[in-house]
């Protein structure tokens, strides 16, 4: 049997307004070259001066791994030639990281493991290539170049798929609680690459791959199973599995070398003259450390203690800020347990959320819309099924609720009075079933249930029936 | 340093150099090596690296954007473009 050991590496890009070293923005979508400034197109002469909310996000980041932070870090110049490199260097860090030595616990399974966490450095991302673009060429958009990056470097500790998938949910989930990322993968702000080898259990680590780029947690996952298969087929068969990179292809479901990295991966590293030490105090980390927001792991202990939710479901809205916003949201005015709007978000909602390939921060629904809904049902106003076709009314466009309910005339009977009498026409219409039920029979509930539905049309609020039904047939 | 030294060292620096430069660069290469080798007789043992001759702080800048940058006049020296991209032959990886 093989032992999968994997390692990740995290290119978080920071939401600052500025560029790690320049004044240049860094919003998403302006026209090509449009925020690449002269330090970003390394013009002669420009000096790079570093940005303070940058620093400051990666201590953030540090604190929330119970990392430690550098009190003095230096920046290092890494050489590659690349046409989205205007200086044939990329700023980065490499002997003395801003943030080292951090762990962090995930849950797989239902048995929890620690993730050491080696180190997580400040960095420049680079520009963009396009080469579908024109025929024969390629266009460089150098808009991203400079943007603040964090590259999060974990421990080999992972050793299935499943843990490192939960091990990057998790970053995932402390970057956005911190703010300091919008983790958006599709704009490429959340980046991984992943170390796969495989080992006989208690040997030396095995000679490994690692996969560029990987850009959803579905494609991580996808990427680490084939690579786990293919190099075991290797070495199975007795051939080398190869030290290098290769590249996921989401469409055809494997990774393939890439063709032409910098073989020796020579990147010649020394200390940027152009940039000084960076001390930070102590008194400096104090002062961040009283910002930190709650994180994923408080905010599910919150969750169980305070509503009394479920573990897993805890679990699920602490690891996504717009889930477990949305959840408080709907929790503000609301009578109703916790667990129950708690299912009805998980189940109802994120499955419209899933088949309409949408994020819940996004869609019309509001967090009131829940709460409404989840008080009715509550009340007996409504069933719990009609609550879940009204919010289907919601997504496709409607927006009060209580006009939903008047123009389907949906509203439930909970009145007693109203209920006595349509359960009393019933029974003296089934003399035999009455006398069935009697002697024994308890199964015929369903049926006196059944018809009194009928008659009104499934409005009848269910709870209150049952036990005006078994009152009556008990004083019979 | 040998042809392959020197292959690398050409490699990794983007440079063509012709063949009939080759010896003289490399006794070139390998008088500057002697030379800097003389640093390695300096004792270091249990120095801390020195990463800036300066012993100062980074200073750091507030986090504000500034829109000053004005395209049309960074590409002015550029040797291609189109449509405000930088074009460069095509590269594939």
């Amino acid at each position: 049997m093989w032992e999968t050991v994997i390692g990740l590496e995290i290119h978080v890009q920071l939401s600052t307004e500025s560029k790690l070293f320049s004044s240049a923005s860094t919003d998403f979508g302006a026209e090509q070259n449009t925020q690449a400034s002269v330090i970003d197109l390394a013009m002669p002469g420009v000096l790079p001066v570093l940005n303070k909310n940058a620093v400051d996000m990666a201590i953030k980041f540090g604190l929330a791994v119970d990392a430690k932070i550098a009190r003095k870090s230096i920046f290092a110049r890494k050489n590659y030639f690349y046409p989205d490199l205007p200086k044939g260097y990329q700023i980065s860090q490499y002997e003395l990281p801003i943030v080292y030595d951090g762990k962090l616990e995930i849950n797989v399974d239902g048995s929890s493991k620690c993730v050491g966490i080696t180190r997580a450095h400040l960095e420049e991302d680079a520009g963009k290539s396009i080469h579908d673009l024109y025929e024969d060429e390629s266009a460089i958009d150098l808009n991203r170049a400079g943007t603040p990056l964090i590259e999060i470097v974990s421990e080999p500790d992972m050793r299935s798929a499943e843990e490192a998938v939960t091990y990057l949910k998790k970053i995932h989930s402390i970057v956005r609680s911190l703010g300091i990322s919008d983790g958006n993968m599709q704009e490429g702000s959340f980046r991984c690459d992943a170390n796969v080898s495989l080992r006989k259990p208690g040997d030396e680590f095995g000679i490994r791959a690692e996969i560029k780029n990987i850009n959803s947690f579905k494609f991580v996952e996808s990427a680490i199973n084939y690579e786990v298969i293919r190099q075991q087929e290797l070495l199975e068969t007795g051939e080398p599995v190869v030290q290098e990179t290769r590249l996921y292809d989401p469409k055809k479901d494997e990774t393939r070398p890439m063709r032409s990295k910098e073989e020796a991966n020579d990147y010649r590293y020394f200390p940027d003259p152009d940039l000084l030490p960076v001390e930070i105090s102590e008194k400096k980390i104090d002062e961040i450390k009283l910002t930190l927001p709650e994180l994923p792991d408080a905010k599910k202990n919150r969750y169980k203690k305070d509503y009394g939710l479920k573990d897993d479901d805890a679990e699920i809205l602490s690891l996504n800020s717009d889930l477990s916003d949305f959840f408080e949201g709907s929790m503000k005015d609301t009578k109703s347990e916790a667990q129950m709007v708690s299912n009805f978000i998980l189940s109802e909602l994120v499955g419209l959320c899933n088949k309409h390939n949408m994020d819940i921060s996004n869609v019309a629904i509001k967090p009131s819309n829940v709460s409404q809904l989840m008080n009715y049902v509550s009340e007996g106003k409504i069933s719990s099924k009609q609550a879940k076709d009204i919010l289907n009314d919601l997504w496709a466009g409607s927006s009060n609720i209580d006009d939903i309910i008047k123009s389907k005339n949906i509203e439930q009977v909970s009145d007693a009075d109203i209920l006595s009498k349509e359960a009393q026409k019933i029974l003296e219409k089934h003399p035999k079933e009455v006398q069935d039920y009697k002697n024994g029979k308890i199964k015929l509930m369903g049926f006196f249930v059944g018809q009194i539905m009928k008659e009104m049309k499934g409005k009848a609020n269910p709870k209150i029936l049952n036990q005006i039904l078994n009152k009556l047939l008990g004083e019979l | 340093m040998d042809k392959n030294t020197i292959n690398k060292l050409t490699h990794l620096s983007k440079l063509s150099i012709p063949d009939s430069d080759i010896d003289e660069l490399t006794s070139n290469l390998e008088n500057i090596l002697e030379l800097i080798s003389e640093i390695d007789a300096a004792p270091t043992n249990g120095m801390e690296p020195m990463a800036h001759p300066l012993d100062f702080n980074q200073p750091l800048r507030e986090d504000k954007s500034i829109k000053d940058i004005n395209r049309s006049e960074n590409q002015n020296d550029t040797s291609k473009t189109k449509d405000g991209y930088y074009i460069v032959p095509r590269i594939i990886d």
